[in-house]
């Protein structure tokens, strides 16, 4: 077995190369550095860049955005997916009726973007509000495509079972479906994740590179920095935001564990 | 097995035309107004009108008279191209290097590397992507950005959930007459994995197609920024115009491939 | 979804997407507006204001003709050159006698006069006498002559009112131009014309002068100055004739300016501002572009060709083949 293990080894190895040297080691490196005072050698400095980041007002702004829209924006977005797939029901046409919508994932930002123009002065004066619109725009069709397949993969004995004994529509949705659909909806929280920062692209167009403060993400943060290549902000900040994208994510990946067990 | 309907037909009608009309107001609103005559002229009867307001003015412009349009659909189509081919390269041949053989401790280790690593989105690893490239002096160049693009984490886990599909005895019995790894993966593994596949290019194309951050950090050079840049600028001469021919690929991609991969959700 | 309608999917787009690049290339480089560039150079600022001058003599004396004498040959007319010794007018020699005599008798009371006690009359007495004394000095020779009166010197008759068979009276002259003098020159200029002018010319008939100026009167009504020159001799003048046209042209050359530019680049917009087109570069989606920005410019001076500006430009459009707007991209072409 050692030689398909090597063979093994030998497929993954191109992949794994180019992992490492664009995303491991530039991550190692982000999280070394950034205890470090300056970018070419390695000087210890301690928290010294944590300190100085906490101290930016634009470094908290866009941390701080950036955590509030995520949570406010996707349980917005999950919170109505679910809803539209227990509407939609496994009727005639619903899948392809959500195959349809969720091509809208798929479209250009300028499309949209150009669309949030159109809306008189929406723009300036609720920025939140337009990009909530985007948001939910892009990605309701796909959350609830899967979230709808997801329920027709559920054993419909447990449904007869559960009208049978007297169950109301949404006694049921509550007490059984939502635990089957619980690891669907963690995962869709991950992928949403992924979309929320794909949001981005959108402020970019819409803004450029400085949006208004309600929308100023870590994304824009990191861009700011880049252009006067302040390396010690950007190194810790990517470390943070790292950390706390993974720590959010394992948290939810964890969450409903135990629930799912006993289901 | 259809189950009995729970929700009543009205509120079914209801969701479907608002959620339909949702996603289409958009859409319909800019290719409405891509139709609008560039020059803005006095509208003083119905002729005037339907010349101001149903013109293709606008799509002259961008077809014919935009080469910077064209150019940066070419820079687009030359990130796209070859960052989807090493993608489904590198992809295909991590998923299979994964999934192959027994599940060891080292296998497991890898692909919750990758899963990690996915959860990241790829903007935040903008700044050690930056770091990694610029140490390699490949900021201004286009492979830049292909090559970021091609060793996407995400890819390589979703190509290895497809290929765990495939169940292991196929492979088993090809090694067993004695068929080297490289022509299992060619004969076997690949074929398998081909409505995957499918669903990657359009997942994959999709997201390239809207490309904006890496190019802006990657690439500096405004001759060589794909569309996405480009459009930004745009005004309303052609500006409507201009992202509706935009979008048309990706949308005729999905008309093409759309049904093949609705069924691999299904699936997933 | 077959392998062959994919492929004709990506190679349909792919000779879409040639053709539109080609066709915008070709649409691009035809709709670009072609100029020419040069930069501001050192020059003056040079006008003129040409006029009609007329010619005149400095020198215009009048024959002192006697009075009441009878006109008898008239051998000169206006416009006419004697020279010295001709002979002009003939007057009735009896008639100048007569005056003679009356001179004489005059001369006679004027001498009984002087021996008067009044101071004033005295003076005047003396004061008439020597008048008397040229007269009568001309009318003897006059008898002399039989009546004609010779010329003294070449000149050119001006202004003679007596014609044969006339009586001759005070107010009787025949006035003529001193050949041997100088003339001058006198002209106008519109007032919209002025300058400083630094330099004037008179050309005629065979000749071409410099002249300076030796006076200038504006007049206010009909806006107009009136210039003077100095006296010229009259030998640089062939043929001079009392009261001719001549050519005037007078000349303004400023100072150096650093930078003069032709005025045809200069575009004034409705507000009186003027502006000029300089050509930049930038980079853009199709490489090193050029394109044009407007800026104002302060005129300094200016004549009906060039304008002079307040600093020097480089990469100044004199030429396009349309009217260009600000911040167009254009081609350079090279004249």
């Amino acid at each position: 077995m050692k030689n398909i293990r090597r063979k093994q080894i030998a497929f993954l190895l191109p992949s794994l190369l180019g992992l490492t040297a664009f995303f491991l080691v530039p991550l190692f490196y982000c999280f070394v550095f950034s205890a470090s005072r300056t970018f070419g050698r390695f000087r210890f400095s301690g928290l010294d860049n944590y300190l100085s980041l906490m101290g930016s007002k634009a470094f908290r702004l866009a941390y701080g955005n950036t955590f509030i829209l995520m949570t406010g924006y996707i349980a917005v977005l999950l919170a109505l997916s679910l809803t539209v797939s227990y509407i939609l029901e496994n009727s005639r046409g619903t899948m392809a009726f959500l195959a349809v919508t969720s091509a809208a994932m798929f479209l250009p930002s300028v499309l949209i973007v150009r669309f949030a123009g159109i809306l008189p002065g929406a723009a300036e004066k609720a920025p939140r509000l337009v990009f909530l619109f985007i948001f939910l725009w892009k990605h309701a069709g796909i959350n609830a495509l899967i979230l709808r397949s997801a329920s027709n993969r559920m054993d419909p004995a447990w449904r007869e079972a559960a009208m049978i004994d007297g169950a109301g529509k949404g006694q049921f949705f509550w007490n059984v479906e939502i635990f089957h659909l619980l690891p669907y909806l963690k995962f869709l929280f991950i992928f949403d994740t992924t979309c929320f920062f794909k949001l981005f692209r959108e402020s970019y167009l819409l803004y450029g590179l400085y949006p208004p403060d309600g929308v100023y993400m870590i994304q824009n943060f990191f861009f700011n920095n880049f252009e006067n290549a302040n390396y010690q902000r950007l190194s810790s900040g990517g470390t943070i935001a790292v950390l706390t994208l993974f720590a959010v994510n394992l948290l939810v990946y964890k969450a409903g564990e135990k629930r799912e067990i006993t289901q | 097995m259809r189950s009995h309907s729970r929700t009543s037909g009205f509120s079914q009608m209801a969701v479907r035309i608002l959620l339909g009309g949702f996603v289409l107001v958009p859409v319909g609103a800019v290719a409405a107004l891509s139709l609008r005559s560039p020059l803005s002229l006095r509208v003083t009867d119905l002729a005037g009108a339907m010349e101001q307001f149903l013109s293709w003015g606008q799509y002259r412009n961008i077809l014919f008279h935009s080469p910077e349009y064209w150019v940066c659909f070419w820079n687009t189509l030359f990130l796209l191209v070859p960052a989807m081919l090493l993608t489904i390269l590198f992809a295909t041949l991590a998923a299979y290097g994964l999934c192959c053989g027994r599940r060891t401790r080292g296998q497991a280790a890898a692909v919750m590397l990758y899963i990690l690593l996915s959860l990241l989105p790829m903007q935040i690893l903008l700044v050690p992507n930056f770091v990694a490239l610029s140490a390699m002096g490949l900021i201004g160049s286009r492979l830049s950005v292909i090559l970021v693009c091609s060793f996407s984490p995400y890819y390589v886990y979703f190509m290895f959930r497809i290929c765990r599909q495939i169940p292991s005895e196929i492979f088993e019995a090809a090694r067993m007459e004695g068929a080297g790894e490289l022509k299992i993966y060619r004969s076997i593994a690949m074929p398998q994995m081909k409505s995957g596949i499918w669903l990657l290019v359009l997942i994959g194309s999709a997201d390239l197609w809207n490309m904006v951050e890496q190019p802006l950090v990657f690439i500096q050079t405004p001759s060589k920024y794909p569309l996405t840049v480009f459009l930004r600028n745009m005004d309303n001469s052609a500006g409507y115009a201009g992202s509706i021919v935009f979008s048309l690929p990706v949308m005729l991609l999905f008309l093409l491939c759309g049904r093949d991969a609705a069924e691999q959700i299904e699936l997933l | 979804m077959t392998r062959r309608k994919l492929w004709l999917f990506i190679v349909s787009v792919l000779l879409l997407i040639t053709v539109c690049t080609a066709v915008s290339f070709k649409n691009y480089t035809a709709g670009l507006n072609r100029v020419s560039v040069s930069s501001t150079a050192s020059n003056q600022i040079h006008a003129k204001a040409d006029s009609n001058g007329i010619f005149l003599f400095s020198d215009i004396q009048k024959l002192p003709l006697p009075t009441d004498c009878r006109v008898e040959e008239v051998m000169v007319s206006v416009g006419e050159n004697f020279e010295e010794g001709q002979p002009l007018v003939r007057l009735n020699p009896d008639d100048a006698a007569i005056l003679y005599y009356q001179l004489l008798l005059q001369r006679r009371t004027l001498e009984e006069q002087l021996n008067q006690t009044d101071e004033i009359r005295r003076e005047l007495a003396v004061h008439s006498l020597s008048r008397l004394e040229e007269q009568t000095a001309f009318l003897s020779a006059l008898q002399q002559n039989e009546g004609v009166i010779y010329a003294e010197f070449p000149g050119q008759v001006t202004e003679l009112n007596v014609i044969p068979g006339d009586v001759t009276t005070a107010r009787s002259s025949l006035s003529y131009g001193n050949l041997k003098g100088e003339g001058y020159f006198e002209w106008y200029v519109d007032s919209r014309q002025y300058r400083a002018f630094t330099g004037t010319t008179a050309e005629g008939d065979g000749f071409s002068l410099n002249l300076k100026i030796s006076s200038r009167l504006y007049l206010e009504d009909k806006k107009l100055y009136r210039y003077v020159s100095k006296p010229v001799p009259l030998e640089s003048v062939p043929d001079p004739v009392h009261g001719m046209y001549t050519a005037i042209q007078m000349q303004y050359f400023s100072d150096d300016y650093a930078a003069v530019l032709p005025k045809s680049c200069i575009e004034t917009d409705a507000d009186g501002g003027n502006y000029v087109y300089l050509l930049r570069e930038r980079d853009g989606v199709l490489g090193t572009e050029n394109y044009v920005q407007r800026i104002g410019v302060t005129i300094l001076e200016e004549d009906n060709i060039n304008a002079a500006v307040m600093k020097p430009l480089e990469n100044l459009v004199i030429h396009s083949a349309r009217p260009p707007q600000d911040l167009e991209k254009v081609l350079v072409i090279e004249e």
